[in-house]
């Protein structure tokens, strides 16, 4: 049983007459690694500063640990954050910096250095302590910004896009280092990012918001798999979306007709659907069978290939079927590698009932 | 943790209104240039205005609500003269700076590296920091009757020329108030012009000149009339330059504030003075911003 | 024939022209400050330092340059601590009537001297605070505010926004921020803004003219020696002037442009 430690309750944040954060309800366990991801304006964003007191809310309430913490003044919130610039003090050195925090609580000169170099230590960055910030590379910038906010040993740490303004190898062992921190530490990380890689590399859960609302909260899988929503599904992972009429519908078994052509779906959990409802579904990418002859059974759609990319050990694939139907497929590179695969090859395509996800209305 | 807070309940957030409270700590950085200016710019310059109604009994300054003054100044034709005058002087020098600045402007903005222009900008700004009066008095000792330029002029053959004294010692007064800053100004606006637009209309075969004249100029039209305005204003309320240079005879209104306050005391009249100058001064530059701004046919 | 080619040299042919126009009056007033004729002209009379002697065991030089020191060094420090006041203001808040605020600050350069020198007389004549030293302390620091606050509010534009925030969110409260991060940041501006602010005060003549009464600062007494006939004395000191202002200046661009080219 834990306690939410952060809880926002129909929480609202105005600029004049724009709405930046709309009704917001959400709770944060003790410890969780929490990512709130969404595009530029969507929110996410103001969501951290009303946490770190830089913005406050309209209406609503923020608590922390069961206080209500609207009315407290940045600096008197244990809520440190990881600025997408790093905002490191360019006239202070590493430790400096580090120090801080632990200046501003009036802690000793002695004890603060101290304590700033197990951090500094801890973060592998200890014999810079004495450089000024601009001789650093940006992922020695990262782990000062890290250890600058840790110092005070909080029990939230917030981070604003800490890794958008590194170069993308980077970004994966900074994931590593962020992840591997979390665990030991044991505190609670709310991670803000416009980037899916990272939140479900790293997170316990993810927040999509759009518009200033939450779109849908829940495991990195979940989301990918069964997404809340049109936008969800569009804004996370690579998936065919498709609209159409429910023809048939059986205990979970639905059959519909969409411009695929008549497709099934089993294992439907949505709320009972009629015969003739719109409705939408999503295929994910990878949830595709490609073949270069019909299958045995027959159910199969011929398509031609558009056009390919590589991404690594992946392949993305555009198709198109004969009535202009574009689909996107995702598959390892090894799975197709006896294809022989051109723009304008023919392919055919399939996919089993238990891929066809039907979007909640 | 104990709060640390001197001024409002609520956090103060950047851009954030704080209505209905008192912030102490924005207060302490907005008041105190308010209170200063109100204080000691806005203040003398009502005061001034007020004055002008002031009356002078027996050498001692009464304050009332008279136009006599105002009566007194603009029915003389000596006021008029000076006024005239220095509205001619002033556009003269205006005139002639901006003339003369031009083609070195845009030398800088066009014709050398911007390393050279970086150089020939900081040089151009050393003058604002050495004593005008000095300038001055350096320039009184040049073009003296038994002066250094007479003397070399001499070696040549020609003069000696009367020099001091003239219209031409005041525009040499006010070139050294006010080159540097027109030259400066000319060539931003110079240099901020879209290059492409330049190489177009030489494309488009117009001529060097005809380029100048029917792109350069109105494109940087903005910055040429403030640097243009700003000379006005200097030479306008210079009083070095006609009463050094110029011999002060006509006198200019700077030198008839001068001597109505120095030796007259007649604080009041000479008000008359600076506030026909300000209006004067703004209803030029009203204009002259309402054209610079003014959208391009 | 190259046309380019005519056009590039006679341009610079000008630019030099322009330039020994601007220079020619400082340049001649430094050479004839060791010219030893009573009327400076060419040829040159012989060397001699009689003028600086002249100047330097001069009492009333020396009171001058005293009053002079202390109206630059107070009015410096008025007019940036006001300059600062008003950069960080533009720079961190939005208000209502911003605009007015912004224009309060910067307008008194666009007004003559001569205006604000009848307008400062009448008006501290008034309150009971003409002919002071501090008349011209508080005139002066009205004239130098607005350049103090460019030169400090062009430093804060270098300022990341989110530094200050960055202090507050490290347990720092507005104040504790101000002390450690804007002040160290600005540094380097306000003593720029200080040195410039300085220069600028210490060759006013026109207000401290009218307003300073018997404290004669070093400009006002120049301006007394030329009202009265041509002494070389003048060169001596506008020499003198020349290399202060000149000192200030050059401190305040080097401090300047180091430090904002090492962050």
């Amino acid at each position: 049983m834990s306690q939410a430690q952060i809880v926002f309750e129909d929480v609202v944040k105005r600029f004049g007459d724009t709405v930046a954060v709309e009704k917001m309800n959400l709770s944060v366990e003790q410890g969780e690694f929490l990512a709130i991801m969404g595009s530029s304006g969507c929110g996410k964003t103001t969501t951290l500063r009303m946490l770190a007191g830089l913005e406050s809310p309209s209406e609503g309430e923020i608590r922390l640990n069961g206080e209500r913490i609207n009315e407290l003044k940045p600096s008197e919130r244990e809520t440190p954050l990881v600025w997408q610039s790093l905002a490191l003090f360019p006239f202070l050195s590493v430790i400096e910096n580090v120090e801080f925090g632990l200046r501003m609580r009036g802690i000793e000169p002695a004890e603060r250095k101290r304590r700033a170099m197990v951090w500094l230590e801890r973060m592998e960055i200890a014999e810079f302590a004495e450089r000024q910030i601009d001789q650093l590379s940006g992922g020695q910038k990262q782990r000062v910004a890290l250890a600058r906010a840790l110092v005070t040993e909080p029990p939230v740490l917030l981070l604003d896009e800490p890794l958008s303004a590194l170069d993308a190898n980077l970004v994966v062992r900074m994931q590593g280092v962020l992840s591997r921190l979390q665990k030991d530490l044991g505190i609670t990380f709310v991670y803000v990012t416009h980037s899916q890689s990272e939140a479900f590399a790293m997170a316990d859960r993810v927040v999509i918001m759009s518009q200033g609302k939450i779109e849908q909260v829940g495991a990195p899988l979940e989301v990918y798999r069964q997404p809340a929503s049109r936008f969800v599904a569009e804004f996370v992972g690579s998936n065919n979306i498709f609209t159409g009429k429910v023809a048939q519908t059986n205990a979970g078994q639905v059959q519909m007709d969409t411009a695929l052509g008549v497709i099934h779906a089993s294992g439907v959990q949505t709320a009972p659907l009629e015969n003739g409802e719109d409705i939408e579904v999503v295929i994910s990418a990878d949830n595709f069978e490609i073949d270069a002859v019909p299958p045995e059974n027959g159910e199969a759609i011929p398509c031609n290939v558009v056009s390919e990319e590589f991404i690594g050990t992946v392949v993305s694939l555009l198709l198109e079927t004969e009535s202009g139907v574009e689909l996107k497929i995702q598959k390892q590179q090894r799975e197709i590698a006896e294809l022989d695969l051109h723009i304008g090859t023919t392919l055919w395509v399939s996919w089993s009932p238990d891929a066809v996800y039907v979007l909640p209305k | 943790m104990p709060p640390l807070v001197i001024d409002s309940q609520s956090p103060s957030i950047r851009k954030l209104s704080v209505k209905n409270k008192i912030d102490l700590y924005a207060l302490t950085w907005r008041m105190p240039v308010i209170v200063w200016q109100l204080l000691f710019f806005v203040g003398p310059l009502l005061f001034m205005i007020a004055m002008s109604f002031f009356l002078v009994k027996n050498y001692r300054m009464q304050e009332a609500f008279e136009m006599k003054n105002w009566i007194k100044m603009t029915s003389r034709d000596y006021f008029w003269d000076a006024y005239w005058y220095t509205i001619g002087l002033a556009t003269l020098s205006t005139v002639v700076t901006s003339l003369l600045a031009f083609p070195a402007a845009f030398g800088l903005a066009f014709k050398v590296s911007a390393s050279v222009r970086r150089w020939a900008i900081f040089l151009l700004i050393i003058p604002f920091f050495t004593s005008y009066l000095v300038r001055t008095f350096s320039w009184y000792v040049i073009l003296a009757e038994s002066g250094v330029a007479n003397a070399l002029l001499g070696y040549l053959g020609l003069g000696p020329y009367k020099m001091l004294n003239t219209v031409f010692g005041s525009i040499v007064g006010y070139l050294t108030l006010t080159f540097p800053l027109v030259i400066i100004l000319q060539t931003l606006s110079l240099a901020n012009i879209d290059r492409s637009l330049l190489e177009a209309a030489q494309n488009l075969g117009a001529g060097r000149l005809r380029t100048i004249w029917s792109v350069t100029i109105p494109a940087a039209k903005t910055g040429l009339i403030i640097g243009a305005v700003f000379c006005f204003i200097l030479s306008f309320g210079d009083f070095v330059a006609p009463y050094y240079l110029g011999g002060s005879k006509p006198p200019t209104l700077p030198i008839l504030i001068i001597d109505t306050t120095k030796a007259g005391q007649q604080w009041p009249r000479a008000a008359v003075v600076a506030v026909v100058m300000m209006v004067t001064l703004m209803v030029v530059a009203y204009t002259a911003i309402s054209i610079a701004y003014r959208k391009r046919r | 024939m190259n046309a380019d080619r005519v056009i590039r040299w006679s341009i610079w042919v000008y630019l030099v022209l322009v330039f020994a126009f601007v220079f020619t009056p400082i340049v001649t007033s430094v050479i004839f400050s060791f010219n030893s004729d009573r009327f400076p002209t060419v040829p040159l009379g012989s060397f001699t330092f009689k003028w600086y002697e002249t100047v330097l065991n001069d009492p009333d030089f020396w009171k001058a340059a005293r009053t002079s020191m202390l109206v630059c060094v107070c009015s410096g420090v008025l007019a940036t601590f006001i300059g600062f006041c008003t950069a960080y203001t533009d720079f961190r808040y939005q208000f209502r009537f911003k605009g007015a605020y912004i224009a309060l600050a910067l307008l008194p350069p666009t007004i003559p001297l001569i205006i604000l020198a009848l307008g400062m007389l009448a008006w501290l004549s008034k309150i009971g605070a003409s002919g002071q030293v501090w008349s011209i302390i508080i005139a002066h620091t009205v004239l130098c505010a607005p350049f103090a606050m460019g030169v400090i509010r062009l430093r804060l534009q270098q300022m990341d926004p989110d530094l200050e925030s960055a202090a507050w969110n490290l347990g720092a409260s507005e104040w504790a921020a101000m002390k450690n991060v804007v002040l160290p940041f600005a540094m380097p501006a306000l003593i720029s803004a200080f040195c410039l602010t300085m220069a600028v005060s210490f060759d006013e003549f026109t207000v401290s003219w009218f307003v300073s009464g018997l404290n004669k600062t070093i400009p006002v007494a120049i301006l007394e020696v030329l009202q009265g006939t041509v002494d070389p004395q003048i060169n001596a000191i506008g020499t003198f002037v020349f290399f202060t202002s000149m000192t200030l200046v050059v401190i305040a661009q080097l401090i300047f442009s180091y430090r904002s080219n090492q962050n």
